[in-house]
C-alpha cells in the first residue's frame, strides 16, 4: 500500500526553508533562491496553501533581485539571468502581482537574448550559451507579460525543430541526445507557439512511456536511475500530448510518495534520501497532473496552478 | 539535490553540527561580501581574479563570480600579447580541469571551459579532445562531455584540410565506447549523428554497405542483452528511416522481412521478451503501412501478450490495438 501523503508536513517544510541561516547549505545554494521560491510557492498553492508564506514580503523580494535592463537575478546582488528572470515572473503572476514590473522592460530583456540568426536564447548577456530550455523561458515570460509577438517566435521554433532526433525527443543543442527535461521544454514550447503539428506524436510517447522503469519511477534518459522530478518532465510531456494513461499513475503515486520525509515534510529524488524544494515541487506537481491526492490542478505547459493561467492567450492542448 | 541519503541525526548531533558550520559560514560570507565590494570598485587584478578562485572553489555554482572572473580575465588582457593571454587561458583551464572532477555536471564550469576556447587566440583542441575523453571515461553517459566533444569535433573538422577526418574519428571512437557496453544509448545516439554526415560528404562510402555493417553490429547487441531499449532504438532508426540511404519500396521490404526473421528466431529463444514482441508487432505494422497490405494477424498477439507482460504501458498496446482493429 502506498503511503499516506502527508500534506501538512511539506506545507510546514516549505515554510521551514528561509529559517535555516545557520546551516551552511543555505547560504550556499543562494544562487537558487529565485527558483526556491517559486518552486516553494507554486507547491504551496497546488496544496491550497498560497498564504503560508508572506506574500507582501516575496514581492518585495522578488522586485529587490531586478536589474536596470529588466532581467532578474537569483538573489540581490547576484546577476541577471533568465532562469531567474522566469521564476520572478512566475511568483508575480501567482501572486496577482505583474503591475509590480514594468512588462516592457521585462520583455525587452528576453528579447535581447534571441539570437536573430538562427533563433536560439542564451541564458544571459554575460557569456551563457544558447540552449531549448531557454526558448521555453522566453515563451513562457513573454507570454505571461502578454508580449509574446515582440519575439520571432517562428525562427525559435525552426531552432527547436533542428534539435529533434531520431527518437522524436529533443536535446539542448542541435545535435544533443533526447533528455526528459530537454523535451519538457521542447513539447512545452511548441504548445504555447500552437506549433504541436511538428512533434512526432506516437514516436516521442513511446520513448517517454519508455521511461517508467520497474520500481514505478520515471527516468530521463535509457537506462539512467528513476527520479521524483521526472515525475513532471516526463509527465508534463505526455499530458500535452494527450497520452497521460501511457503510463501506471499509481504506480509512479506510489514511487512518489515513498520518497516523501514522512517526519519532517519535503520530497526527495528517491527513497532514503535527503528531501529539497525542487523534488517537492515536481512530485507535488506530477501527484496533481495525476489526479490524486485532492491537489489543485496544475498546467503542464507553465507548471503553474491552473486557476492562473486559465486565461492565457497562449496554450495548446 | 541528488543521491543524498537522508540522515537521521540527534538533537546533539545537529548542534555540533552547526557549530561546525557556523565559522564557516561567517568565513563563506565574509568572502562572497568582500568579492562583491571589489566587483562594485572595479577591480581588475590579480588579486581579485585570486579571490574568485577561492569562492569558485567553495561553491562552483555561484554564476555570477564566474562572470566577474572572465571581467577581470578580459581586462588583464587588454595588456598582454597573444602567446601570454594562450598562457593564462592554458592554466585557467587546469584550474577548470580539477573543479570539473570534483563537479562534473556543473553548467557554469563547462559554459566557462567554452568561453575560454573561444576567447583564446590559439586554442588547443586535441587537448580538449583528450580532457573530455578521459570524462567520459569516468561517466559514459554525461551529456555536458558529450556535448563538449561534439563542440570540439566540430572545430576540429571545420580547421582541418582533409575533410570528414575528425568525424570518421569520433565514428570509431563511437564504435570503441559500444564495444565497451552495448547499452550506451549516449553513443549510439551520437552515431545517428555522424552517420548521415559521413554519408553525405564522403563519396568514396558506400551507404548501402555500412547499412549492413550497421544492422550486423547492432544485431550483435540485441542477441547480447536483448532487454536493453538503447539498441532497439537504434535498430528502429536503421530498419525504418531514410538517414542513411533512401531505400527503394522493395529494397525496405526485404530489409524488414530479413530483420523480421532475425528478431523472431530471438523470440523463439526468449519467448517473453517484450522488446522482441514489441519490435515485430511495430515492424509488421510498418511494413503493411508500407506495401498497403492488410496487417499480420499477429501483430494482435503480440500486443495482446505486451499488456500481460508490460502492464506500466497497457494503454499504450490497448490504443495500438484500438488503432489497428485488431
Amino acid at each position: 500500500m502506498a503511503p499516506k501523503f502527508v500534506r501538512d508536513k511539506h506545507i510546514q517544510y516549505i515554510q521551514s526553508l528561509d529559517k535555516k541561516q545557520d546551516e551552511l547549505e543555505y547560504w550556499l545554494s543562494e544562487h537558487l533562491r529565485m527558483n526556491g521560491v517559486y518552486w516553494g510557492l507554486t507547491a504551496l498553492d497546488l496544496m491550497g496553501a498560497r498564504d503560508a508564506l508572506p506574500r507582501d514580503k516575496m514581492i518585495e523580494y522578488v522586485k529587490s533581485c531586478q536589474h536596470a535592463n529588466g532581467g532578474f537575478g537569483a538573489n540581490p546582488g547576484h546577476d541577471e539571468h533568465i532562469l531567474y528572470t522566469l521564476s520572478a515572473i512566475q511568483i508575480l503572476f501567482i501572486q496577482g502581482a505583474m503591475d509590480e514590473v514594468d512588462a516592457d522592460l521585462v520583455a525587452k530583456y528576453v528579447c535581447s537574448l534571441q539570437n536573430p540568426q538562427n533563433g536560439a536564447v542564451r541564458g544571459d548577456l554575460y557569456a551563457d550559451s544558447e540552449d531549448t530550455r531557454f526558448v521555453y523561458i522566453a515563451f513562457q515570460i513573454l507570454a505571461l507579460l502578454d508580449r509574446l509577438p515582440q519575439f520571432d517566435v517562428d525562427k525559435a521554433v525552426e531552432y527547436i525543430d533542428s534539435c529533434k532526433n531520431y527518437d522524436g525527443g529533443y536535446g539542448m543543442v542541435p545535435g544533443a541526445e533526447s533528455h526528459a527535461g530537454q523535451i519538457f521544454v521542447c513539447v512545452a514550447a511548441l504548445a504555447i507557439a500552437d506549433r504541436l503539428d511538428l512533434v512526432d506524436r506516437d514516436l516521442l510517447s513511446w520513448w517517454l512511456c519508455e521511461r517508467q522503469v520497474p520500481s514505478g519511477g520515471l527516468n530521463g534518459r535509457p537506462e539512467k536511475l528513476p527520479d521524483v522530478c521526472y515525475s513532471w518532465w516526463v509527465l508534463s510531456a505526455l499530458a500535452v500530448l494527450q497520452r497521460l494513461d501511457w503510463i501506471d499513475g499509481d504506480r509512479l503515486r506510489e514511487f512518489i510518495l515513498e520518497a516523501q520525509d514522512d517526519e519532517l515534510g519535503g520530497i526527495a529524488d528517491r527513497k532514503g534520501d535527503a528531501v529539497d524544494v525542487f523534488h517537492t515541487l515536481f512530485g507535488i506537481a506530477g501527484l496533481s497532473l495525476l489526479g490524486y491526492e485532492d491537489l489543485e490542478p496544475v498546467d503542464p505547459i507553465y507548471c503553474l496552478p491552473a486557476r492562473v493561467t486559465k486565461d492565457l492567450k497562449y496554450r495548446r492542448r | 539535490m541528488h543521491s543524498v541519503k537522508r540522515v537521521r541525526t540527534t538533537a546533539e548531533a545537529q548542534a555540533a553540527k552547526k557549530r561546525k558550520e557556523a565559522s564557516k559560514i561567517i568565513e563563506y560570507n565574509a568572502l562572497v561580501e568582500r568579492v562583491g565590494g571589489s566587483r562594485k570598485n572595479e577591480e581588475y587584478s590579480s588579486t581579485a581574479l585570486q579571490l574568485t578562485t577561492t569562492l569558485l572553489k567553495m561553491n562552483p555554482e555561484f554564476y555570477t563570480i564566474w562572470n566577474y572572473r572572465r571581467e577581470i580575465l578580459l581586462h588583464i588582457f587588454q595588456s598582454l600579447p597573444p602567446a601570454e593571454i594562450t598562457a593564462r587561458l592554458d592554466s585557467e583551464l587546469d584550474f577548470l580541469f580539477s573543479r570539473l572532477r570534483e563537479f562534473p555536471k556543473c553548467y557554469w564550469i563547462w559554459n566557462h571551459r567554452r568561453w575560454c576556447l573561444n576567447t583564446s587566440p590559439a586554442p588547443d583542441y586535441a587537448r580538449e579532445l583528450k580532457l573530455v575523453t578521459m570524462m567520459l571515461e569516468r561517466d559514459a553517459r554525461n551529456f555536458h562531455g558529450w556535448q563538449y566533444r561534439r563542440g570540439i569535433v566540430a572545430c576540429l573538422e571545420s580547421r582541418d584540410d582533409e575533410k570528414m577526418k575528425w568525424d570518421r574519428s569520433e565514428f570509431e571512437y563511437t564504435t570503441a565506447k559500444i564495444n565497451n557496453d552495448f547499452s550506451n544509448f549516449s553513443a549510439w545516439h551520437n552515431r545517428t549523428k555522424l552517420i548521415p554526415r559521413l554519408v553525405k560528404e564522403d563519396p568514396e562510402l558506400d551507404a548501402r554497405e555500412l547499412l549492413k555493417k550497421e544492422i550486423y553490429l547492432i544485431t550483435q547487441a540485441i542477441y547480447t542483452d536483448p532487454d536493453d531499449q538503447s539498441v532497439w532504438l537504434y535498430h528502429r532508426w536503421l530498419v525504418t528511416s531514410s538517414d542513411i540511404v533512401a531505400l527503394s519500396i522493395a529494397e525496405r521490404t526485404a530489409l524488414l522481412h530479413q530483420e523480421i526473421t532475425s528478431i523472431s528466431e530471438l523470440l523463439a529463444v526468449e519467448p517473453d521478451s517484450k522488446w522482441c514482441l514489441h519490435s515485430l508487432a511495430f515492424y509488421k505494422n510498418f511494413l503493411a503501412d508500407l506495401t498497403g497490405q492488410e496487417i499480420d494477424k499477429s501483430v494482435g498477439e503480440y500486443l495482446e501478450k505486451l499488456e500481460t507482460i508490460d502492464p506500466m504501458r497497457r494503454k499504450r498496446y490497448q490504443d495500438w490495438r484500438a488503432r489497428i482493429s485488431l
